[in-house]
């Protein structure tokens, strides 16, 4: 059941010892000087990857020609490979819990707020997007923890820093795949405590039950997985984006998407694939709204 | 004659997850559950795990390392909920 999660091999994990070293430099940077003087560093190490990193140029190139439909300029692909590294950089700030660089907005709190508010417990689904680090910092909910469930085995090295920079987010860590039992034993009960559980939809992880959804142009692959848990443990699912805006704000968005999600027995793959669909619609208008924020950078498009 | 707990597990198995073309006395009691076996995933686990509460009124905990185990087989899990079931009585009474 591993074996989505295994061909996500993004440029982050594979060059996962000399990025972190870089987040390490840039941390120790930011930690004497300050956001700001990360900011030519971050721009050195994505102008790197811009020329070298020819796996992830080609994938921006094909997310952004089919957003912009023409081919993007080498400064396109440049600032949304600047963009990544910034946000990852960010990802830091916001785990020790240092919010002062950022301005933060917020739409659809609210929504969020009425869950937690009735103990009902709710899926927020993201997708790689933006931050979804600045979802959590910016407190939807402070009160209330966020689990976020997902595959962080071939990011082992970068976890480790992450989970030692905030201890306390580690332990609302959940991880899949050792155990599916006691996982999604796991789920239930924090579901059941009316907590809230994050995931991603926008690759397949959960298991191996891909939908394929039409997106930008062409077809992609889903996980069907999310919409599933929703639908057995009978939760309301949200969506949730984290969108970047230069300098340094952060627009939080939470929008409800079902109340209820309901499979029937005799059609759920029909009915699976339209809620998918559904939310492959709504990302890709996040996508095209924000396309700096797009952090897929791999064949999205790929054949399963 | 009774079924046994053994052959009311794999009927719930195949009902629970909606395996088609498995004819429930066909799953063998002692092969794996999830990955070779039959190939169930995280969300077979879910489902299962709910309705073995519902059937037998026996709750997987979230932090019981032994899970596994229990998961492992229908003969583990029929192991696994006679104990809780024994359990259960003993508390009661």
């Amino acid at each position: 059941m591993t074996g989505g999660a295994r061909e996500e091999t993004t440029w982050l994990n594979k060059r996962e010892r000399g990025t972190l070293l870089g987040i390490r430099f840039a941390f120790a940077l930011a930690t004497v000087f300050g956001r700001t003087a990360t900011k030519p560093f971050v721009a050195v190490v994505a102008l790197w990857y811009r020329l070298f990193d020819r796996r992830a140029v080609r994938a921006s190139r094909e997310f952004l020609r089919r957003v912009r439909g023409r081919e993007p300029g080498f400064l396109e692909v440049y600032r949304h490979v600047r963009t990544f590294a910034q946000v990852t950089l960010d990802r830091i700030f916001l785990l020790r819990g240092r919010t002062g660089p950022f301005v933060f907005t917020r739409t659809g709190d609210e929504h969020l707020r009425r869950v937690v508010d009735e103990g009902r417990g709710a899926i927020l689904l993201g997708a790689h997007v933006g931050s979804y680090e600045a979802m959590r910092a910016g407190g939807a909910a402070d009160d209330v923890p966020i689990h976020v469930l997902g595959y962080f085995e071939n990011a082992r090295m970068i976890n480790a820093l992450f989970e030692r920079l905030s201890p306390e987010r580690a332990a609302h860590v959940i991880h899949l795949g050792r155990d599916p039992v006691s996982v999604m034993a796991r789920v239930k009960a924090r579901l059941d405590e009316g907590e809230l559980v994050a995931l991603l939809g926008d690759r397949v992880g959960l298991n191996d039950r891909a939908v394929r959804a039409r997106f930008l142009g062409g077809e992609a692959s889903f996980a069907g997985g999310p919409f599933l848990l929703a639908a057995v443990l009978g939760r309301p699912v949200f969506l949730v984006f984290g969108v970047y805006r230069p300098p340094n704000r952060y627009e939080l968005r939470c929008e409800p998407f079902a109340e209820r999600v309901v499979l029937p027995r005799a059609s759920r793959d029909e009915a699976l694939r339209e809620i998918v669909q559904r939310y492959a619609d709504r990302v890709a208008e996040v996508a095209r709204d924000a396309p700096e924020n797009w952090f897929n950078f791999f064949d999205f498009w790929s054949e399963p | 004659m009774t079924e046994s707990l053994e052959d009311r597990l794999k009927k719930l198995i195949v009902e629970t997850l909606v395996l088609e073309d498995v004819e429930p006395s066909s799953i063998e009691t002692e092969a794996p559950l999830f990955g070779e076996g039959l190939g169930l995933d995280s969300i077979d686990a879910l489902e299962l795990a709910l309705a073995i509460h519902s059937e037998f009124g026996v709750r997987t905990r979230e932090d019981d390392e032994r899970n596994r185990e229990y998961y492992y087989s229908v003969k583990s899990l029929a192991e696994f909920i006679r104990r809780e079931q024994e359990k259960a009585t003993v508390e009661g009474s």
